[in-house]
């Protein structure tokens, strides 16, 4: 689509009114066009203002107790975008369309468990993820990650027991951890991601491990820039700014 | 210095390690309040408080939760009209905000509008997934004004509903039918036999003229 076209699309961006594959062109050409970002900007404001377009009512109270509790879960920290934070103070495309949502705990944990029994079998992933993705519809990002053909898929080994996998596209410049078996590093440490350049890294984000349950981190990134991700151990809640000490996992990005 | 299969890593030299727990991840917002509890979380702006929830702040959360808990709860019911997948949905939304609070930017837009961007996104996805959408959109419906009528009689509030009669005909169906009934444009002009570029010239005149039509949104308060 040319500027004008992608132009013309706003407003049906901005009532989630596009076909996924017209979503992800406009996606990208909002990467680069400041003046459509502005102008969604103001559209997003006017579709919001249709939000309360229904009668008026509250969610039962103990919705506020699960939600609470998700939110409480090890799993479920919130995360940093290196490719993101690298642009901080200078313009940047976070009033766009909200990320595709990280939610659907149990879709998650079947998508990761998946992920792990057929990660190899890239070829055959695009069936399958379209099955499962059409079942469990909400994790979105991640099953887009696994289930793209292009994707690649690295076993990160080091000290550390545990199932821990990297499967990333360096094309779309999305990845996702999939680790499992990860021993509890303690109740003052947590597990932190690294993408290493050079003698570099940078933080991804921290994780902590749930007993019988996947742990998934998306990470967006311009992975070629990367020459491997690594794991370490770092005091908690936040983990370190740099690593501070040897990383307990590793796995090369390289080309194959 | 490691080196691991030719990668080369370097730990932080001592000392940094203390520095490093009060640092935590860079930020992407800017918060105007350092650490300690947010007080009176009551009245600060949202803006402020999605800073804070992207510095995993529960406080902080909380307090989103109170103010738009209601309106995400209300758009999710009205488009699925089923109460058990409205909070499900809702549910998506608070996670999407917890997980998702660092990927806002207050210098590009609104924190209130963000947040519901969120919410509608979320009902959008729910009703597409569900395959029944909620306003029918029936071969029976043999005229536009069968299909508006028929969505439109979803939407209550006075406010919304008078800022919809200021558009045209033709852009109030297919603004309804987009964000209300969570049709793509392109299911919106086949249904109604129109060309897309059609569809699309009507949804941006009608959500550019929406834009002046209306007021000022009020806070959230809580539900």
């Amino acid at each position: 689509m040319t500027h004008g076209e992608m132009r013309e699309s706003l407003a049906g961006y901005a009532l989630h009114a596009l076909a996924d594959d017209e979503a992800r062109e406009l996606e990208a050409h909002l990467d680069t066009c400041e003046e459509c970002r502005e102008e969604l900007a103001l559209l997003q404001d006017a579709a919001a203002s249709l939000a309360p377009g229904f009668v008026r009512e509250g969610p039962p109270e103990a919705l506020r107790d699960r939600i609470r509790d998700a939110v409480r879960a090890p799993a479920v920290v919130p995360l940093r975008d290196p490719a993101r934070a690298r642009r901080v103070g200078s313009p940047d495309l976070q009033t766009r369309r909200p990320q595709p949502g990280r939610t659907g705990l149990l879709a998650l944990a079947v998508a990761a468990a998946l992920i792990i029994v057929v990660a190899g079998f890239a070829v055959s992933l695009e069936q399958r993820f379209a099955t499962l993705r059409a079942q469990v519809g909400t994790e979105r990002q991640a099953l887009a990650v696994l289930a793209d053909p292009s994707s690649r898929v690295v076993t990160l080994s080091g000290s550390a027991a545990g199932n821990v996998r990297f499967v990333f596209d360096p094309a779309k410049r999305r990845g996702v951890l999939v680790a499992t078996g990860l021993r509890d590093p303690g109740p003052d440490f947590v597990y932190q991601l690294w993408l290493v350049a050079g003698a570099a890294p940078e933080s991804v984000g921290v994780f902590r491990p749930a007993p019988g349950a996947p742990v998934i981190v998306p990470v967006g990134a311009d992975f070629p820039r990367y020459q491997a991700v690594a794991v370490s151990v770092e005091r908690g809640p936040n983990g370190a700014p740099r690593p501070s000490a040897a990383p307990v996992l590793v796995a090369r990005l390289g080309p194959d | 210095m490691v080196g691991v299969a030719g990668i080369s890593w370097t730990p932080a030299r001592q000392g940094a390690f203390r520095r490093a727990a009060n640092h935590g991840p860079r930020r992407v917002t800017a918060s105007p309040i350092k650490g300690g509890t947010l007080p009176l979380l009551d009245v600060v702006d949202d803006e402020t408080l999605l800073a804070r929830v992207a510095q995993a702040d529960q406080d902080a959360f909380e307090a989103i939760y109170t103010r738009y808990s209601a309106a995400a709860y209300s758009l999710a019911m009205g488009m699925l009209r089923d109460a058990v997948r409205a909070q499900e949905v809702t549910q998506e939304v608070f996670l999407a905000i917890w997980r998702g609070a660092r990927d806002f930017d207050p210098t590009r837009g609104r924190a209130r509008t963000w947040i519901l961007s969120v919410a509608h996104h979320k009902s959008v996805d729910a009703v597409r997934r569900s395959r029944t959408p909620t306003v029918p959109l029936s071969e029976t419906l043999t005229s536009d004004t069968d299909v508006i009528e028929a969505a439109q009689a979803r939407v209550d509030a006075g406010r919304v509903r008078q800022a919809l009669q200021s558009l045209s005909f033709e852009q109030r169906a297919a603004i309804v039918l987009a964000y209300y009934g969570g049709y793509t444009q392109q299911e919106i002009a086949q249904r109604l036999g129109v060309p897309l570029g059609t569809i699309k010239t009507r949804i941006r005149d009608g959500l550019a003229r929406l834009r002046s039509a209306l007021p000022a949104p009020a806070p959230e308060t809580a539900s």
